[in-house]
């Protein structure tokens, strides 16, 4: 069967949509997406694949698009029942691992990191939403104390989600230093074998934009996702 | 069940879906800026994060995210065309729109709620909101709702948010399939019966 093909770029939430396809051993063609200039590698507008213009969309065996990293995730496990990377359909805890999900991609996203990460976003916000996301961490942090992973003791699509997320910490300077469980856990899900080889894919992809791109012109991800 | 809600937050969804469903809630109002309930409670016992809804379910456990709270309730009745059964491409279509409600409608008028968001943000969060509204706008073009000919809960929810434009002036002309869809919403008897609710409540606050 021909790999599907996952619309991804570098330091994209699109990450955590890899980390699953390769917890799961579902392989797929990495097209990488300038998301600045909605283009894709062979130059055509990637609006046509995305009318929303982010990262992720994932195109199905059937040729339709399905955007929304959370909702990838889920159809992603959903082929691979037998995974346990995501509960059954109806099972409590299939609805507490999408509570995770939604608390991630609306609160910790977009209500949290997304304007730090966008360059028009005036100075004397910044502080606000800086706080926004260092209450949210702490919260984590708490909710990590007697956990493994954020629905018990087995790794989910919600904890790739939330690594994915909260390792932006590191691009804004945020230091997760005071919060000790959640300091663990980042660690503890960046040793898995599908993190390393999904953020090796990353680092290969941002190794290549730097050699076609002279420094100082562009960054990957700077101005919208 | 209960479910705890409060007058124009994203609560109203959930009140919505449960009406069109045939679930009888008892509804708990929430004072989410005191995070007090109407016996003087603390909120944050129920929700640890502080937000409504929170759906408390039959066997005492709270289930929080009005997202997730609103397929529980349609799982509850598979038959109900609110929601298509797991599994199928259309059940993740309505997933994808809740996804996108949640996180770019939604969360893009928080800034606006708070009191402490400076002018500046404002202005910005208000672009923002306006090219996701138009948006949506032009998928509606040729449709009755998000996903077809259907209501489901992705409609509950993206009537509740789209309803704040309301609240902080948003200027709704520039986009006709948007308040035509907006009016058909209104119109059902579920939605009805919950904004009255809501002012009942707001009334005997």
């Amino acid at each position: 069967m021909v790999p599907m093909r996952l619309y991804h770029e570098v330091r994209g939430c699109s990450l955590a949509v890899d980390i699953v396809a390769r917890e799961l051993g579902i392989p797929l063609d990495l097209i990488w997406v300038d998301v600045p200039r909605k283009l894709l590698p062979d130059g055509s507008n990637y609006y046509d694949v995305n009318p929303k213009g982010q990262v992720p969309a994932l195109e199905l065996p059937n040729g339709e698009y399905l955007t929304e990293g959370a909702v990838i995730m889920q159809y992603l496990a959903d082929q691979r029942p037998e995974s346990g990377l995501c509960a059954a359909a109806g099972t409590l805890e299939r609805y507490r691992i999408m509570e995770w999900m939604s608390f991630i991609a609306s609160d910790l996203h977009k209500g949290g990191f997304m304007p730090l990460l966008k360059k028009v976003t005036p100075d004397n916000y910044r502080p606000i939403a800086r706080g926004l996301v260092v209450a949210r961490l702490k919260w984590l942090n708490d909710h990590l104390a007697d956990r493994e992973y954020l629905t018990g003791s087995r790794f989910t699509i919600a904890d790739a989600h939330c690594y994915t997320i909260v390792m932006w910490t590191e691009y804004q300077g945020i230091d997760v230093s005071p919060w000790p469980n959640l300091q663990a856990y980042l660690k503890r899900i960046g040793a898995r074998s599908s993190v390393v080889a999904a953020k090796e894919a990353e680092r290969r992809e941002a190794e290549r934009l730097m050699q076609v791109v002279p420094a100082g012109t562009k960054s990957a991800n700077e101005i919208s996702r | 069940m209960k479910l705890y809600l409060t007058p124009h937050a994203c609560s109203l969804a959930v009140d919505i879906v449960a009406r069109e469903l045939g679930i009888p809630l008892v509804l708990e109002w929430v004072d989410v800026r005191a995070k007090r309930l109407r016996d003087g409670s603390d909120y944050y016992k129920v929700n640890p994060k502080g937000q409504v809804p929170t759906l408390e379910l039959d066997d005492g456990q709270r289930l929080t995210e009005g997202p997730v709270i609103v397929q529980y309730l349609a799982d509850r009745k598979p038959r109900s065309p609110l929601l298509a059964p797991a599994g199928t491409l259309e059940r993740y279509r309505i997933l994808e729109w809740m996804n996108f409600i949640g996180s770019e409608l939604h969360k893009g008028f928080t800034p606006l709620f708070r009191p402490t968001t400076p002018a500046e943000y404002r202005t910005i969060a208000r672009q923002n909101l306006q090219m996701r509204l138009q948006w949506v706008n032009d998928q509606l073009a040729g449709r009755e709702f998000l996903t077809g000919p259907t209501f489901t809960v992705a409609d509950a929810y993206c009537y509740t948010i789209v309803m704040w434009t309301k609240l902080h002036d948003i200027d709704m002309a520039p986009w006709p399939h948007l308040r035509a869809y907006v009016a058909r919403v209104a119109s059902r008897p579920s939605v009805k019966a919950a904004e009255q609710a809501e002012q009942e409540a707001k009334a005997a606050a």
